[in-house]
């Protein structure tokens, strides 16, 4: 296909070539730049978290010596022997309908019962009056922004939700609408993270 | 601490762009090599050199694209952004031109198909300070100048997306059409009748508004 230079169409690609800013806005290096290495800060730290957690999970091959295996079968079949004898059986069927686990509303504390004993309710609170929506990103949940949505229940623009914890330090932040990053105002403790931001620190003891 | 030491330590950048001699393509490329091994080895002050040599060119395709200012310094941000994150998969078979190109155009694609966009007053605005580009121009010149390019603004937006990216990357971002290649994945025969398309439509436009 033959192309055209079409004289009217070239003299205004030219004007508009000659007239156009090509100066992009004041301070763009260091914003592009800044956002850039925040990013991918932040995605390597998730997936370094990510990849920690799946080598944690990931099946393993366990060798077992027949002897020793053995003996660990004998001693757990006497354990639960002695355990099974000394627990009372009831002999009357149960009649009763089977229940559904009450659904949990979105946002609402965990149930306690499915907490593991050593874990602890933490209780996070941003007042955020305009805000549409406040998640909790941390180590705890690999700085997921998606994941620990606070509620608003009084309507009053004060952000409340609880997770539930195991002892140690995490550092975390809030995430306003889902793209800006807030420190607590109410945490105790605070760390530099290196580009210009700081992290709340929550120790759990 | 990256952060705060780059933001007072611009030395690295203001050197790549303040050399008394440009270099030549072999010795960018080499450069761009280095800073971007020295990127993935954790050194982000190579990554801003790589964002202070390519930003003017990557707003201005953004601003063609798009027409807004703001919008196109979006763009410039999240390529770089992403840039950053894949630099392991950046191929140095090709120029590390044509592959920011190609993610910010990706991210052009993604703002006009926004129906939110769609929403918003079209048209290319005037850039402020134009009139001060060349002031060898006589008055008159530079208001028949100003109509045409602003003729040609409002005729680019009723182009389809493609079509204007086809104008865009060909006229005037000037590339051939192994860079457009390169950058938007398409075959060479077909962009090639997609630009010859793009013209008659963009002319007809023109001929329409100058009638």
């Amino acid at each position: 296909m033959r192309e055209e230079r079409d004289p009217i169409l070239q003299e205004h690609l030219a004007a508009l070539r000659s007239e156009e800013d090509p100066h992009p806005p004041e301070g763009l290096v260091n914003r592009a730049w800044t956002r850039a290495v925040v990013e991918r800060r932040r995605d390597q730290e998730a997936g370094g978290l990510a990849a920690r957690l799946r080598r944690a999970l990931r099946p393993r091959m366990v060798r077992l010596r027949v002897a020793p295996a053995l003996g660990l079968a004998l001693v757990s079949a006497a354990v639960a022997a002695v355990w099974v004898a000394r627990t009372p059986v009831s002999t009357v069927p149960d009649a009763s309908p089977p229940v559904a686990t009450p659904a949990v509303s979105a946002g609402a504390p965990a149930p306690r019962e499915a907490a593991p004993p050593k874990e602890v309710p933490v209780r996070f609170v941003l007042p955020a009056e305009e805000a549409r929506s406040v998640a909790v990103a941390g180590d705890f949940n690999d700085w997921r922004t998606d994941e620990l949505l606070l509620d608003d229940p009084e309507g009053n623009g004060v952000f409340v939700g609880t997770a539930w914890l195991r002892p140690g330090t995490y550092s975390y932040m809030f995430v306003v609408d889902g793209e800006r990053w807030v420190t607590d105002p109410y945490a105790s403790n605070h760390r530099n993270d290196g580009f210009g931001q700081q992290n709340a620190v929550l120790r759990i003891d | 601490m990256i952060a705060v030491v780059a933001l007072h330590d611009d030395t690295v950048a203001a050197r790549a762009s303040a050399l008394p001699a440009p270099l030549d393509a072999e010795e960018e490329r080499a450069q761009e090599r280095t800073w971007v091994a020295r990127a993935l080895e954790g050194d982000a002050r190579a990554f801003r050199c790589i964002v202070d040599r390519h930003h003017r060119g990557m707003f201005r395709l953004a601003l063609r694209m798009l027409g807004d200012r703001a919008e196109a310094e979006d763009v410039v941000q999240e390529a770089f952004a992403r840039a950053y994150k894949r630099l392991e998969h950046f191929d140095d078979g090709y120029r590390l031109s044509t592959w920011l190109y190609r993610i910010a155009l990706n991210i052009c694609r993604d703002h006009l198909k926004s129906p939110r966009r769609n929403e918003r007053p079209r048209g290319l605005s005037a850039v402020p300070g134009a009139e001060d580009v060349d002031d060898a121009l006589r008055a008159d010149q530079r208001l028949d100048r100003a109509r045409m390019a602003q003729r040609l603004r409002e005729s680019l937006d009723e182009l389809s997306a493609s079509y204007r990216e086809a104008i865009v990357l060909k006229d005037l971002e000037e590339l051939s059409y192994q860079e457009m290649k390169e950058i938007t994945g398409a075959p060479v025969t077909a962009l090639k009748i997609r630009v010859v398309r793009a013209r008659a439509k963009l002319r007809a436009i023109l001929e329409r508004e100058l009638s």
